[in-house]
């Protein structure tokens, strides 16, 4: 039932789009099943009947001109339907679901992503979105039809031998019984399969993935792998033929009952009234029988559709529940609109926690970042940095606690306008399939601003060696995606695009979230020199393992364990003598033991 | 003729292999598609004739009745035979099938050199390729049952039509000749446009990804990127639009020829003779009308069909060709005999070695001479890219040389036996890989024999392990990741790499090389790596690359790399005093960290 419900849900949203392809798909399809009764119940009909009665042949003729007329003009109309019509139908529909799929991952929660059960069955839902959507629309144009034809077919038989009827519904329903429970055996087998698919797959990646094959020939690992491997067959195989096997036999019934039922049962009736009680006329007999047929094959086809029918419900319900889901993070249309002047951002008492975990990431954090500032973050590995840059970019909403933004609440502001104050980067950036200076600006180029913008910021980041090395320089294309030629560049060099993002945002606020952890030794330090010119009145925000980029900041955070335990200047934190300045002194002893030039 | 032959032997080939891991389901299901086939043109067509006639000739119900129960006993034959193959051999048989498949290709990848996987063009065309094979198996196999199938129905209906009325067969050949003229153009035509669009298609499909991947989150959120994609996909459709409409109208119409030509007039015909022999002349009688009629349209469309599956069939025989290929390839590197290496940490020597990866001009690395001398520890530092990583994996042979020879107590590498020359060899790189399996596994990198338990131990221990395995409940048996089992944990960052490490302490190795082990280690970890690094290597070779010189200073000697080749090599306090690209780098390093 609910799948019903899930594919009129889908078709409904498919013929707001466009009602004319769902008329024309149902046509489509009644066209085919109305044709099969038309030539095989119809037509026979009235050539035994012309025999019968003797009709003159002229008139056959003419039956047999509306016959050509009927022909052509399906025929007609399925060539447009099926090789021009539907092919725009398709993509005018995959349009109008990327569409609304993309506004709702724009709008949904970060946390949707870290929750595996919900992220799991959107990235389903997405990934398949092409692929399903036509046929959503056919599964229901071929149960239409086909149910339209065994009712016409019914109906026909009905006016002759009703008796035939019961049968064959009957034997339909206990085939349709047996069918759906040959189908939970499947789909149980397909659930205790799952580890043992799961293991196989995980074996086969590590063999063809690059990224184990170094480690795979320099040691023995591939023979555990092949034992998991094969024991993970013979489990899939006993489970397996153990459903299989009651299918099997599942499926030996209900073709029992089909050929029992409609065909020596059925068939039996309608000869054993015409011969021994002389019911009809041949030419009934023909209709009789040709309607069983044709209803037999139905209920064949209705069964089998209706697996698929209800494969496209589940898929449906997936998308539904990410088309419906209720954003908590949302874009506040009528909120504040932060002043495109400097900004003084406060963090009270801020606690965090993630979903489905029981230690606090943050645990009250309080601090405050006045205009202009360099601020460094500094700590371990899963200190809470990176969740504190997370909860400033409202990417979370921290559960105790406030931050403010010029003394107001970040709640109200205007989220996108809100979120347009700060430039990022983060250690895990991506880069677009685009040219450079797309991927620097975030938006196409319009005009000369734009042009100059992403220049200055390329050459800030000090990528502009690189990008006069290329022949279309800031225009060159980024990544393979869309060509094998594409330029693919070193991880340093991705990042130093990542960086220059920042520049060329014209936001008062710049974040990085470890910006420098791929770039060489030298780079980094032209890096930092870069951003500390290119930034010199923007406030900075930066994470970083490396305790040398800490040193110019104006004030350094260090935190642990999800809260801040030092806080000051390098000067001061050395004074202090605590956790800082042992970190940064064991960082520093090698390059300080081995002297070199000052 | 050749051509044919050559298609024949590659499905042959593959028909081999399918004999091979599932014979039971291949043989049934062939024969059941026969008898499919047979019992179509039992129901679809002889018996339309013959209950027509014998009604109409006035047979007896008894009679009637008996035909019937012999059509519906060959019918529960066939559901019968169809629910073993079908349902119960097919389920159990392509398990089989595909994991004979996979295992058999497993092993031949394993052998394949790392340059293959490391090339992209190699990689899609051997590798990638390769891994499909059960898939393009179920193919395959698809296409012979269509063809058994199909090449039976000619025969049977076929044979139905000849025995009642040879002019049919006129009429089926030129339907026949209609649909595949046409046929083969709209497949030219759709082809072409698949084509056309494909590079549309790639750009949507990663718009769609973007979308959905986790990994672009935060950046679809935080910038207006998205409003960007939202243009661009437009744009993108309007094009798929445009090729689809300029190729849709050719097609439609073409199609509708066709339909014309088949649906409308042939069928017309057809009626018209049919109706007019019953009629007019009555040579026919009834029965044959009523089954004629659907075996002319079954025998045309299948003899479609048949013909159809005939191209696919040359299609696969494409991939079998590669298939061939890779079953065939003899490894360069992987798994040679030779002789066995020193136990103790000899000279390694480079002499005049040059390397540039195969299908590139530029060389990766130019010219270098290096000897490498027993217990010394060796740091190779350099830009990203200058060639220090593809250095270390020609000494590991993972690569051979293009130019030049690398030597190991005075033995060119390639005399050794690759396993044991491997054996001398202990790495964890850059992007080192904790496997499913349990942590003693994976320090061992094989099974971990009852004997070596105390030695993965130890490996651990000095590793830095010790502290999360006196956590673990089952000790070094516990599974890692959650791959195999719902029990499996999974390690922080820091935590893998410690068993990576523990990879070299548990290898009885001479020689340890580390490929910037320490990049996703915060200071203090990266500080204690080292030591410890250094000073359990005590007896052993170690040679290190790292991006962070204050590592490097430890060195016994350095070895500077740009663009390929070696531009200064020394030890820490001579590169100083040289006042070369070392020092600059050292001291901007530096830098920061003498301010205080």
């Amino acid at each position: 039932m609910k799948s019903v419900k899930n594919n009129f849900y889908m078709l409904r949203l498919i013929w707001k789009e466009c009602p004319w392809g769902v008329i024309c798909e149902m046509l489509h399809w009644l066209i085919y099943r109305v044709g099969e009764l038309f030539y095989s119940v119809f037509l026979l009909r009235f050539i035994v009947k012309s025999i019968e009665v003797g009709t003159e042949f002229s008139k056959v003729m003419g039956f047999l001109f509306l016959l050509l007329a009927y022909g052509c003009v399906t025929g007609v109309f399925n060539s447009w339907y099926w090789n021009w019509y539907r092919r725009k139908v398709k993509l005018k529909i995959d349009e109008m679901l990327l569409k609304k799929m993309y506004e709702k991952a724009v709008e949904c929660d970060l946390s949707c992503y870290e929750n595996p059960e919900f992220y799991d069955k959107y990235t389903r839902a997405n990934s398949e979105i092409l692929q399903r959507s036509m046929k959503i629309l056919e599964e229901c144009g071929r149960i239409f039809s086909t149910v339209v034809s065994a009712v016409i077919s019914i109906v026909i038989i009905a006016a002759w031998e009703p008796i035939v009827i019961p049968v064959v519904i009957i034997c339909a329903i206990c085939s349709l019984l047996i069918d759906k429970k040959r189908s939970k055996l499947k789909y149980d087998c397909m659930v205790e399969t799952t580890p043992q698919t799961r293991t196989q797959d995980y074996v086969k990646r590590t063999v063809y993935l690059q990224d184990y094959a170094k480690e795979l020939r320099l040691g023995n690992m591939f023979f555990p792998l092949l034992k998991h491997f094969n024991d993970s067959v013979k489990q899939a195989l006993k489970i397996t033929s153990h459903y299989y096997g009651i299918a099997a036999w599942l499926r030996v019934l209900r073709e029992l009952f089909m050929s029992f039922g409609t065909y020596l049962v059925a068939q039996g009736i309608i000869i054993f009234r015409y011969i021994e009680q002389h019911a009809y006329n041949m030419s009934d007999v023909v209709t009789i029988m040709n309607a069983a047929t044709v209803l037999q094959s139905n209920i064949y086809s209705i069964s089998w559709n209706m697996s698929y029918f209800i494969e496209n419900g589940l898929y449906v319900e997936n998308l539904k529940t990410f088309f419906e889901y209720k954003t908590e993070i949302t874009e506040n249309e009528n909120g504040l609109i932060p002043a495109n002047t400097k900004h003084r951002l406060t963090l009270k008492n801020l606690s965090f926690t993630y979903k489905g975990q029981a230690k606090p990431a943050l645990k009250n954090i309080s601090l405050d970042i006045p205009e202009g500032q360099k601020v460094a973050f500094v700590g371990h590995n899963g200190a809470g940095k990176s969740t504190l840059v997370k909860l400033i970019m409202r990417l979370y909403d921290a559960a105790e606690g406030e931050i403010l933004l010029d003394g107001i609440n970040i709640k109200d502001y205007k989220l996108s306008a809100y979120r347009h104050s700060f430039g990022t980067v983060f250690q895990d950036f991506k880069i677009f399939a685009s040219s450079i200076e797309e991927n620097v600006l975030l938006h196409p180029a319009q005009g000369d601003n734009d042009e100059k913008n992403a220049y200055n910021a390329v050459s800030a980041s000090g990528l502009m060696d690189k990008v006069n090395t290329l022949e279309h320089g800031m225009k060159t294309q980024l990544t393979r995606e869309f060509d094998d030629e594409g330029t693919m560049l070193s991880g340093g060099e991705f990042q130093k695009i990542a960086v220059a993002r920042v520049f060329a945002k014209q936001s008062s606020i710049a974040i990085l979230d470890e910006p420098s952890s791929a770039l060489d030794p030298i780079s980094e330090y032209e890096m930092f020199e870069n951003m500390m010119k290119a930034c010199a009145d923007k406030t900075v925000m930066f994470i970083s393992h490396r305790l040398s980029s800490a040193v110019n900041a104006d004030i350094i955070y260090l935190l642990e364990n999800g809260e801040i335990i030092e806080r000051g200047t390098h000067m001061e934190l050395m004074a202090e003598n605590g956790k800082y300045a042992e970190m940064f002194n064991m960082q520093a002893k090698q390059y300080k033991e081995s002297g070199g030039r000052e | 003729m050749k051509k044919l032959i050559h298609i024949i032997s590659n499905h042959l080939l593959m028909m081999k292999y399918f004999l091979k891991f599932a014979p039971v389901y291949f043989i049934v299901n062939f024969l059941f598609c026969i008898y499919v086939s047979f019992i179509d043109m039992l129901t679809g067509a002889y018996s339309v004739k013959y209950i027509f006639n014998g009604l109409s000739e006035g047979k007896s119900f008894k009679h009637l009745l008996a035909f019937l129960g012999f059509v519906s006993l060959a019918m529960i034959v066939r559901h019968i035979l169809g629910a073993l193959s079908a349902e119960y051999l097919s389920a159990t048989g392509w398990v089989k099938l595909k994991a004979g498949m996979k295992k058999l290709v497993f092993e031949q990848a394993r052998k394949m050199d790392l340059v293959y996987y490391e090339t992209p063009k190699f990689y899609t065309d051997f590798v990638w390729a390769a891994s499909q094979s059960d898939e393009k198996m179920g193919e395959m196999y698809y296409s012979w049952c269509v063809f058994v199938a199909r090449l039976s129905d000619l025969i049977f209906f076929g044979g139905f039509m000849l025995a009642n009325d040879i002019i049919l067969m006129l009429f089926a050949a030129a339907l026949i000749v209609i649909r595949f003229v046409l046929n083969s153009i709209i497949i030219k035509l759709r082809y072409k446009m698949h084509v056309e669009a494909k590079p549309h298609e790639r750009e949507r499909d990663y718009i769609t990804r973007v979308f959905y991947l986790a990994d672009y989150a935060k950046e679809i959120r935080l910038s207006d990127i998205h409003k960007t994609l939202f243009k661009r996909l437009k744009d993108t459709m309007s094009r798929i639009w445009e090729i689809n409409d300029k190729a849709g109208k050719k097609i439609t119409a073409l199609w509708t020829i066709a339909a014309l030509a088949s649906d409308g007039f042939l069928d017309f015909f057809i009626y018209l003779y049919l109706c007019f022999k019953t009629l007019v002349t009555k040579t026919l009688k009834f029965g044959e009308l009523a089954s004629l009629t659907s075996a002319v349209w079954n025998f045309a469309y299948r003899a479609v069909d048949f013909i159809n599956v005939l191209t696919d069939m040359g299609e696969q025989s494409l991939y079998v060709d590669n298939f061939r290929e890779f079953l065939a390839y003899e490894p360069k590197i992987e798994c040679q005999k030779g002789i066995t290496t020193p136990d103790k940490p000899t000279v390694i020597s480079m002499k005049n070695v040059s390397f540039k990866y195969e299908g590139t001009d530029k060389y990766s690395l130019k010219n270098i001479t290096l000897n490498i001398k027993p217990y010394e520890k060796i740091a190779i530092v350099g830009y990203n890219g200058a060639g220090k990583s593809t250095l270390v994996k020609l000494l590991m042979r993972l690569y051979d040389v293009t130019e030049g020879e690398i030597s190991m107590n005075g033995t060119d590498i390639r005399e050794y036996a690759t396993d044991s020359y491997r054996g001398v060899f202990g790495a964890v790189f850059q992007d080192y890989k904790v496997f499913a399996g349990t942590v003693a596994e994976n320090v061992e990198m094989d099974f971990a024999n009852d004997s070596r338990r105390a030695d993965i131990v130890n490996a651990l221990n000095q590793s830095g392990f010790d502290d999360k395995l006196a956590k673990l409940q089952k000790g070094i048996d516990t599974p890692l990741t959650r791959e195999f089992s719902e029990e499996g944990i999974n390690l922080s960052g820091g935590e893998e790499q410690k068993i990576a490490i523990a990879r070299i302490f548990a290898k009885k190795c001479s020689c340890v090389i580390l490929d910037e082990p320490s990049s996703a280690l915060d200071p203090i970890s990266e500080y204690k790596l080292n030591q410890t690094m250094l000073t359990l290597s005590e007896h052993k070779t170690v040679i290190f690359i790292s991006h962070r010189l204050s590592t490097t200073c430890m060195a016994d000697r350095i070895i500077m790399l740009e663009n390929g080749e070696i531009i200064e090599e020394g030890s820490h306090d001579e590169l100083m005093n040289m006042n070369g690209k070392y020092s600059e780098m050292f001291n901007k390093q530096a830098e920061k960290y003498r301010v205080s």
